[in-house]
């Protein structure tokens, strides 16, 4: 009987033992569990990013692929870095929150460095607007739009409670019968009516925190073969219009090349923007000189730059 | 053992639950990751197979584009489709022609012809059927979403538009099955988008605002030289849409591509726009473009580029330039203008031209002889002489020798001429003559009022008479006869008639010759020498020579003994048709503004059979009533025959007046042995080769309009300025289509360096619905009034010496209700005379009957009326008139079947002018001529002979000839084509088990440029070894299988 007793009990030492090797197991589970899930965010928003990028620059390729035009005065296609705010672009009211910098931090469109290209460059507060006629699904040709706009997914923006606020980027598109009606000037007033405020149907991506476009021109006479006719320079906020006929004397040519970068945030990304741009983070880490860096360095070290080379066949000169 | 069990199993449990958890966490963990690789994998996968087949696709699309190149690009080539070569399935291929070459094609631009080894012909037979769903092995380029919008559902007729190929493996390197493994495959198909009609074009001849088309209905005359645009539809049978639609004329201008053509406006409401746009996918387009260069061969010193002849019209010689410049000409409208009422504004319907001395060259210099001037022709001509012996008015022992002398002149022109003042006629080679022996010469004896130099009779052409007064504002009417006549005596001017004369003429008398006796009853007349057939008649002016008629050589004759009266006459009468004489060919012999007359001037011969003394020895050059139906006789006005006095106006040719757009508009040149309205007709000959050579931009010679820059159309609005230049510093201007205005430069003509003719289309197409569409380019309105200068006959017309019966007009109306958009009609209008068919001009009101009036209201008209009968309400003053639709349905299909026969004899039309000219295969006519025969759109008569009535206005303007279609569609017909269509196809497959992982197609319309492939060759006759000129994209796009 006593043998029996001593058999069905514990030590202190078992359960101590025990106890210890329990929490052991626990935490190495949890570290696994907990690695695992990290890891399988970052595969999952890597992967989300990587779709989101490949249904951006897939249209993207197909609508520059496809661009029309003709070899006349009009102007076929709009490029420009407004670098600034426009309707339906959502700012933060509380001081305390920051947000994507209006100043130089943003807008380096062409970097200088050795070896920069444009998935180093940073195009302005809300990145590139570009602008021309493609074809629609239906081959017919209708007046696009790209651009990229801060904003929530409710139109109650202030209605609590608060909804997220993102960057999205939008493909807006007119209808073929507009395009009948008004003709191929794309800055025409229906056009720029259509274009002044994206509604929330034409979202292509989220997250898409810079969009970017450079353009080029054939020339000979350079090393490439090419030319980059927009942006000139980092700080080249002014429009680039490419007319039918132009020439490159007048800086007008349509392009026949472009490369197309977009910025997209990871989730995790995502979630510290959330925390900097509603003012809920507000200790700057001392490695950054101020705020501005401060937002670009969240989003540097949780997003993916994705960029292709575009090729536009379309058209006579 | 029970006791073991109890005491070892709670230890054992606690570890096998932990583990079990554990081996649970890390599995869960492992299927989680497993699972997000897989699908990743799996999208990976699948974007992987769709970049691959994409790449297949753009490969295919680099073999279409390089072959292409290869073969097209050098100008000596004309293409067709394979609609007459080969099975139904090679029906819309797009087959080569080397114009060197034989009737075999040099390649058909399909899958499968760049392997070296395929030869053309097995490659068109064996062209896959199209009425039967696709193997693995084949695959649709055009299917039933396509060219049906009943998808799913295609009907017979519908299956026959498919385009079915089979696949060309793309081999590739698999591990451990070899580098020769299937790893895709891709095909692809050229479409020859010039046999199709561009029916979205927009006529922007309003936008033409610049001198001299700076008024509106200067530049409203455009849409008669040239064609606004292939345009199909049908009211009644509701299809298609009417450009003219006032929301589709404004849509037209912003439509560049073919899947817009759904989103204009439908002919009827209840009419599916996009299923007849799919239906006639391998029919109709929104556009094609063509270079502006031939397609002659190696060799040809004329092969390349085609030269603009609006910038250097002295390319045709002197003549030409002379005609071609007709601000020289052509009356300045001015305040104080002398035409009543004045002409001040360019936009008159009444401008008049002056009297132009013969400008005579060769065309192109080297080509037949061509004479321009702008003169009265002599229609008739009666020069007669009696010899009385002591009758009075002579005296005895006496021969007096009466001479009456006719002459009518006529404005042969659809515009009015200025009433020259100084006009005379001269008649030199008058013969000696014998009276019962006694000699009289009849140069050396004129009395000294009507001498002129060398013996010729030379008498003054006034405009004003005794009993007819030419008012000073008077115009020489189009088409309107003027007669002169001898009244007394010999001192005596002409008197002058508005019209023919049907009175005894008077004559010139004078006293000649006494003789020792009398002349004896069996005298003799005998008329000797060489003088007889040197008879000429000189038409002068201040200035030279107007015109010279040179009677043939003719032998001598003696006349019968007559008795007291010797006569006999020189006569000359123009040919023309009648009743009398059955006529219809009159046109068909010779040109009667030719100088040169061979068989027309005749004299009496009583040995010549055939001929009436009748018109000979009578003291009147007509008496006949048959003679009342020519169609160049104004009768004299009288009330007995009023009827057949005001509708006699016969204008056949045009004088220009606006700069030329349309080579087509040359059918009025004149050509020394060619019968009239040559050049455009089977009859041109090598006068046809100018539609081989040049072209006519109407761009003018000075000034910086159009401006480019904005858009602004040249006047052949559908030339597309394109720029060539390889590093152009500004944007092209005019200018530079003149090359810089300097008119040395070998490159001045080449404005066809920089552009491109919109709506190009290929003549060897065998599409009968794209040949309607073409043929219907020139429309108007349904209701537009059709305006004319207005001459008030309703007063004085039967009365001599009335004013506006005399050239007068009273009113000056022009196009004022010509919109261009509206309702429009769907069937063409043809026009004989495009710039000045308001000219020929309009009789307010006329006789109430007029048996003979529409014969000659046809020429006036100046197009080709609508009803094969000539109903009188067809030609009401105000109407335009077309042909009908079933009459062009058929012509239509006369066309495509002939050049379809044409094709499979001997391949296509190696040129333009081979197009134009006679055949054998037609009977000696062309192929346009011998198709506008079987449509059966001219009346009967026109081909017997034989008028079917007095109202057949033989060869008139209103006889549809090749000319006539011609000029409306000459600057868009081409014998090949440069914009194609591409559809290519590209697959990725499974290297292993061979299954087909992804599709891809995508469509390109490519575009031949006038730019050369090597940069350094020569842009206006490029290689015959190279590559010829570039071919770019135009546009490019992927297709969803719901697009194929």
């Amino acid at each position: 009987m006593i043998a029996t007793r001593k058999q069905s009990g514990f030590t202190i030492l078992e359960l101590l033992i025990a106890i210890a090797i329990t929490l052991a197991l626990t935490a190495a589970m949890l570290s696994i569990t907990t690695g695992t899930l990290t890891i399988w965010r970052r595969v999952q928003g890597n992967f989300s990013a990587s779709s989101q990028a490949k249904l951006v620059l897939d249209l993207l390729e197909r609508d520059l692929q496809s661009a029309v035009r003709r070899n006349d005065a009009n102007r076929w296609l709009s490029a420009e870095l407004p670098n600034a705010t426009f309707p339906g672009w959502v700012e933060e009211a509380d001081p305390a929150a920051i947000t994507k910098p209006v100043s130089a931090a943003s807008l380096n469109a062409v970097p200088s460095a050795v070896g920069e290209g444009i998935a180093q460059a940073r195009f302005g507060l809300t990145g590139v607007w570009l602008r021309f006629f493609a074809p629609d699904n239906s081959g017919q040709p209708v007046a696009i739009s790209y651009r990229v706009m801060r904003t929530a997914t409710d139109s109650a923006l202030n209605d609590p409670p608060r909804n997220p606020r993102h960057y999205f980027l939008f493909r807006s598109q007119t209808q073929p019968a507009q395009t009948l009606t008004t003709g191929y000037d794309i800055l025409a007033t229906p056009y720029a009516t259509a274009f002044a405020r994206p509604s929330l149907d034409d979202v292509l991506a989220d997250n898409v925190v810079d969009f970017g476009v450079w353009l080029y021109v054939r020339d000979s006479s350079t090393a490439t073969g090419l030319t980059r006719v927009f942006p000139t320079a980092a700080n080249d906020v002014t429009r680039y219009l490419g007319v039918g006929n132009g020439t490159a004397a007048v800086g007008n040519r349509f392009p026949d090349v472009a490369d197309v970068m977009v910025r997209i945030l990871s989730e995790e990304g995502v979630q510290l923007l959330e925390n900097l741009e509603t003012g809920r983070e507000t200790l700057r880490p001392p490695s950054y000189a101020n705020n501005d860096e401060w937002w670009w360095g969240i989003i540097e070290a949780h997003s993916q730059v994705f960029v292709r080379r575009i090729k536009l066949t379309g058209g006579l000169r | 053992m029970k006791r073991l069990l109890s005491t070892r199993s709670p230890q054992r449990g606690f570890a096998l639950i932990i583990t079990l958890a554990l081996v649970a966490m890390l599995v869960l963990v492992v299927l989680a990751l497993t699972s997000l690789v897989k699908v990743d994998s799996k999208l990976t996968d699948t974007t992987l197979s769709q970049t691959k087949a994409r790449q297949n696709a753009l490969l295919a699309l680099d073999v279409a584009i390089a072959q292409l190149q290869k073969h097209a690009g050098p100008d000596a080539r004309s293409t067709a489709t394979g609609d007459a070569f080969g099975p139904p399935g090679a029906k819309y291929y797009t087959g080569v022609w080397d114009v060197a070459g034989g009737a075999t094609a040099k390649t058909w631009l399909v899958s499968g012809s760049e392997s070296t080894t395929t030869n053309p012909v097995a490659l068109l037979d064996g062209a896959l059927d199209p009425t039967t769903e696709p193997t693995p092995n084949d695959v649709y380029l055009v299917g039933d979403n396509t060219i049906a919008t009943a998808a799913g559902s295609p009907t017979a007729e519908e299956k026959k538009l498919r385009v079915k190929l089979p696949k060309v493996p793309v081999l590739g390197e698999a591990p451990g099955m070899g580098n020769s493994v299937r790893v895709g495959s891709y095909a692809w198909w050229v479409g020859d988008q010039g046999v199709k009609a561009s029916i979205g074009l927009r006529d922007r001849g309003d936008e033409v605002t610049y001198s001299p088309w700076d008024t509106v209905v200067q530049r409203r005359r455009i849409r008669q030289q040239i064609s606004g645009g292939a345009t199909y539809f049908s009211g009644q049978n509701t299809y298609g849409f009417d450009p003219f639609d006032t929301s589709n004329f404004a849509s037209l201008k912003n439509l560049i591509s073919r899947e817009q053509l759904v989103g204009l406006k439908p002919i009827s409401t209840s009419a599916s726009l996009p299923r007849f746009i799919a239906t006639h996918f391998h029919a109709l387009t929104d556009s094609t473009f063509g270079v502006l260069a031939n397609t002659k061969p190696g060799g040809d010193v004329n092969r390349g580029l085609l030269r603009d002849l609006s910038l250097a019209p002295e390319l045709l010689g002197p003549a030409f330039s002379a005609y071609a410049n007709y601000r020289n000409y052509m009356e300045t409208p001015a305040s104080g203008n002398k035409a009543f009422p004045s002409i001040t504004n360019v936009d008159s319907s009444r401008r008049r031209y002056s009297i132009v001395l013969p400008v005579t060259a060769q065309l192109e210099n080297a080509g037949p002889e061509l004479t321009f001037s702008v003169a009265p022709v002599l229609t008739t001509f009666f020069l007669q002489y009696s010899f009385f012996n002591g009758s009075t008015p002579a005296t005895a022992n006496q021969i007096t020798v009466a001479c009456r002398l006719y002459v009518e002149l006529w404005n042969p022109y659809t515009s009015a001429l200025v009433p020259p003042d100084d006009l005379t006629v001269e008649i030199s080679g008058l013969p000696q003559v014998t009276v019962g022996g006694t000699q009289i010469d009849l140069a050396a004896d004129l009395p000294t009022a009507i001498a002129g130099s060398n013996g010729s009779i030379v008498a003054k052409l006034p405009f004003t008479a005794a009993n007819v007064t030419m008012a000073g504002g008077a115009s020489w009417l189009p088409g309107r006869l003027y007669a002169w006549v001898t009244s007394g005596a010999a001192g005596q001017s002409l008197e002058f008639h508005e019209k023919n004369i049907s009175h005894n003429a008077g004559g010139w008398y004078y006293p000649k010759k006494a003789t020792a006796i009398g002349l004896s009853a069996n005298a003799q007349l005998s008329v000797t020498g060489p003088t007889v057939s040197n008879l000429k008649v000189t038409l002068r002016n201040s200035q030279g020579i107007v015109a010279v008629y040179n009677a043939p050589i003719y032998p001598s004759f003696v006349t019968p003994a007559p008795g007291t009266n010797w006569k006999f006459a020189f006569t000359y009468r123009i040919k023309q048709p009648s009743n009398a004489d059955k006529d219809r060919s009159w046109l068909e012999t010779y040109d009667p503004r030719g100088n040169l007359v061979p068989t027309a001037m005749d004299f009496y011969d009583p040995n010549k059979g055939g001929h009436s003394p009748d018109l000979y020895n009578v003291q009147q050059p007509i008496s006949s009533q048959h003679l009342l139906q020519f169609l160049l006789y104004r009768t004299q006005g009288k009330t007995s025959v009023a009827s057949n006095s005001a509708h006699n106006d016969v204008p056949l040719f045009e004088l220009p007046r606006l700069p030329f757009l349309s080579l087509g508009e040359l059918q009025h040149l004149q050509f020394k042995n060619l019968r009239p309205f040559a050049l455009g007709n089977s009859w041109g000959g090598a006068a046809n080769r100018v539609f081989d050579r040049y072209f006519f931009s109407g761009l003018p010679t000075t000034g910086s309009r159009p401006a480019l820059q904005t858009n602004e159309p040249l006047p052949n609005w559908n030339l597309l300025p394109v720029d060539t230049r390889r590093s152009p510093a500004q944007p092209l201007t005019v200018d530079d289509l003149r090359d810089g205005n300097n008119r040395t430069s070998a490159n001045y003509p080449y404005s066809s360096r920089y552009l491109m003719q919109a709506g190009a289309f290929n003549l060897n197409s065998t599409n009968q619905t794209a040949w309607r569409a073409v043929l219907s380019g020139v429309r108007f309105g349904s209701a537009r009034p059709f305006q004319r200068a207005i001459v008030d006959n309703s007063q004085g017309s039967n009365a001599l010496g009335t004013q506006r019966a005399l050239g007068q007009t009273t009113r000056d109306e022009t196009f004022i209700n010509d919109p261009f958009s509206g309702v429009g009609n769907a069937a063409p209008v043809f026009f004989r005379f495009p710039q000045s068919a308001q000219e020929t001009y309009d009789w307010l009101a006329g006789p109430a009957t007029h048996s003979q009036a529409l014969s000659t209201q046809a020429f006036r008209q100046g197009v080709r009326g609508n009803n094969p009968t000539f109903s009188d309400p067809d030609f009401s003053p105000q109407q335009l008139h077309n042909l009908e639709t079933s009459q062009i349905e058929t012509l239509a299909t006369s066309v495509a079947r002939l050049v379809r026969e044409k094709l499979a004899s001997s391949g296509p039309f190696r040129s333009i002018e081979e197009f134009l000219s006679a055949s054998s295969a037609y009977g000696g006519r062309s192929l346009l001529e011998k198709a506008i025969e079987d449509a059966d759109i001219n009346p009967a008569s026109m081909g017997s002979l034989v008028p079917a009535s007095a109202k057949d206005p033989g060869f008139s303007s209103l006889t549809l000839t090749q000319a006539d279609i011609i000029t409306g569609i000459a600057p868009y017909l081409r014998n090949r084509t440069d914009t194609f269509l591409i559809r290519v196809y590209g697959e990725s497959v499974n290297a292993v088990t061979q299954e087909v992982e992804s599709g891809a197609w995508a469509e390109a319309l490519v575009q031949r440029t006038p730019e050369t492939v090597d940069a350094s060759d020569n842009l206006l006759q490029p290689s015959l070894n190279g590559f010829g000129r570039k071919f770019k994209i135009l546009s490019f796009r992927w297709l969803s299988p719901s697009e194929i």
